[in-house]
């Protein structure tokens, strides 16, 4: 077996590399950096046609963002066209950053969510970016505010056992679901907590700055989100939240995990409030849920002490093909995984920049 | 129609198949930037927003001169002028 470990950071993007049954005593390769001087904002880790596939959302302050792929494990890349772009004239949104790359269930295509608040999806044929349009001209668009990232649609969700329902998280909006593969878009907070008040009482169920949404591998119906205001969970598809934060030392955080075992794990890391946003007590420490949130537990052994280095939303994931492993990346570009479900963490190889995308396979 | 060198920033090589400098024949600074699009279609995106807006830390430089205005986007060019895109010099690590 091998495993494949992509870290996206503000510097470029890195591979480690692992063979073999026991990746806690084994030698990891570390490559890279690719794409330097690029920041990795987010990267989409697979297989296509028998061959590790990379793709990796890109961003430059000076030349804007883009996307490439890799077929060959990152020495050579193609651009994606020119990036996703929104339509019509000056006055509409502009793409600011790709924030996460993921493959629809049913189609395999790929989708790109970006700030503002923006769903493309790649059309291979013609090698072009197609908006979703309708959501991007949501009837409650005017009453969109952008989180300090900006106006990032960060998250993107499929199932294969639920066709033509993509769910999406989207800062400081909160999860909006379509039925019907993209056509119309619904708001899904009812239960969440905003994170500030609407200005006009029409966009009252907005401002739920869910920060990461996860679908639960067991359920497609069970969701779980880390949220500015709180960690919450959702048995119907989004339709209602309730909290779930019994155990969790700040209910603050970037991202969430849930390991597909039965019942599911999650994980979550919390952090000090959101005007402080550094680990609890300077301890660093993933929480776990092995009941579906009903309560939470530390599982930090092997986790550093005294380490006051946050874990952004797209850093913390879970291994695919992988049962009991997860992997995260801190804001001071250390690297952690875990193959057995948190009990035990380990550190890998290498201080990278500061981390904002982590995502593993296994062949 | 003057034929004038057009230089390429470092990240940018990804997108001109590696060229660092090449060729355009062109009347005016803006009809430069235009041809090199021409050339390399991928350039397009990293120089100006999906709508055509100017990405406000991409510099053109005609020659010696920065390119600021509509005006100086205008401005005739001569045999063997220089169009170099750098980006802005700012930003922390």
């Amino acid at each position: 077996m091998a495993r494949n470990v992509a870290v996206g950071t503000v510097k470029g993007l890195f591979i480690l590399e692992q063979e073999g049954a026991d990746p806690a005593n084994a030698e990891w390769q570390l490559r890279g950096p690719y794409l330097s001087g690029w920041e990795s904002t987010t990267v989409s880790l697979g297989q296509r046609d028998g061959r590790l596939e990379l793709v990796v959302g890109l961003a430059s302050f000076v030349y804007g963002p883009h996307v490439r792929r890799s077929l060959d494990g990152g020495r050579s890349w193609v651009p994606l066209g020119s990036g996703p772009g929104f339509s019509g004239e000056e006055g509409r949104p502009t793409v600011e950053r790709i924030w996460t790359l993921h493959r629809l269930a049913e189609s395999g295509e790929l989708v790109a969510g970006v700030a503002q608040a923006g769903l493309f999806r790649w059309d291979e044929p013609t090698a072009t970016w197609r908006e979703y349009s309708s959501l991007s001209d949501h009837p409650t668009r005017a009453g969109w505010l952008p989180g300090l990232g900006g106006l990032c649609l960060h998250t993107v969700l499929t199932d294969e056992r639920r066709p033509g329902r993509i769910t999406v998280g989207i800062s400081s909006v909160g999860t909006l679901r379509s039925d019907d593969d993209g056509v119309t878009w619904n708001v899904k907070n009812d239960g969440v907590t905003a994170a500030i008040p609407a200005e006009e009482p029409k966009y009252s169920d907005l401002n739920r700055c869910v920060h990461r949404l996860v679908l639960d591998p067991a359920d497609p119906d069970h969701l779980y989100q880390q949220n500015h205001t709180g960690v919450y969970r959702s048995f119907n598809a989004g339709d209602s939240w309730e909290r779930i934060e019994t155990g969790l030392p700040s209910r603050f955080g970037f991202g969430i995990a849930a390991l597909d075992h039965s019942p599911t794990v999650l994980f979550v890391v919390p952090l000090t409030s959101d005007e402080v946003r550094v680990p609890v007590d300077g301890q660093l420490c993933v929480y776990r849920s092995k009941n579906r949130g009903e309560s939470w537990e530390a599982c930090g052994d092997g986790l550093p002490l005294s380490n006051y280095a946050a874990v952004l939303r797209d850093a913390l994931a879970t291994g695919a093909g992988e049962s009991s492993a997860v992997y995260f990346g801190t804001t001071s570009g250390e690297l952690y995984a875990t193959w057995d479900a948190g009990d035990n963490w380990r550190r890998l190889p290498g201080v990278f920049p500061r981390i904002l995308s982590v995502r593993a396979t296994t062949r | 129609m003057p034929t004038v060198q057009v230089w390429i920033p470092g990240l940018l090589r990804d997108f001109t198949s590696g060229e660092v400098e090449f060729p355009v024949s062109a009347a005016t600074v803006g009809a430069a930037l235009d041809a090199a699009v021409a050339r390399h279609p991928l350039l397009r995106s990293h120089l100006a927003d999906e709508h055509g807006q100017p990405r406000p830390n991409v510099n053109v430089f005609h020659n010696e001169e920065l390119v600021r205005s509509e005006r100086e986007l205008a401005a005739p060019l001569t045999d063997g002028d220089r169009i170099t895109i750098l980006q802005s010099v700012s930003g922390g690590c």
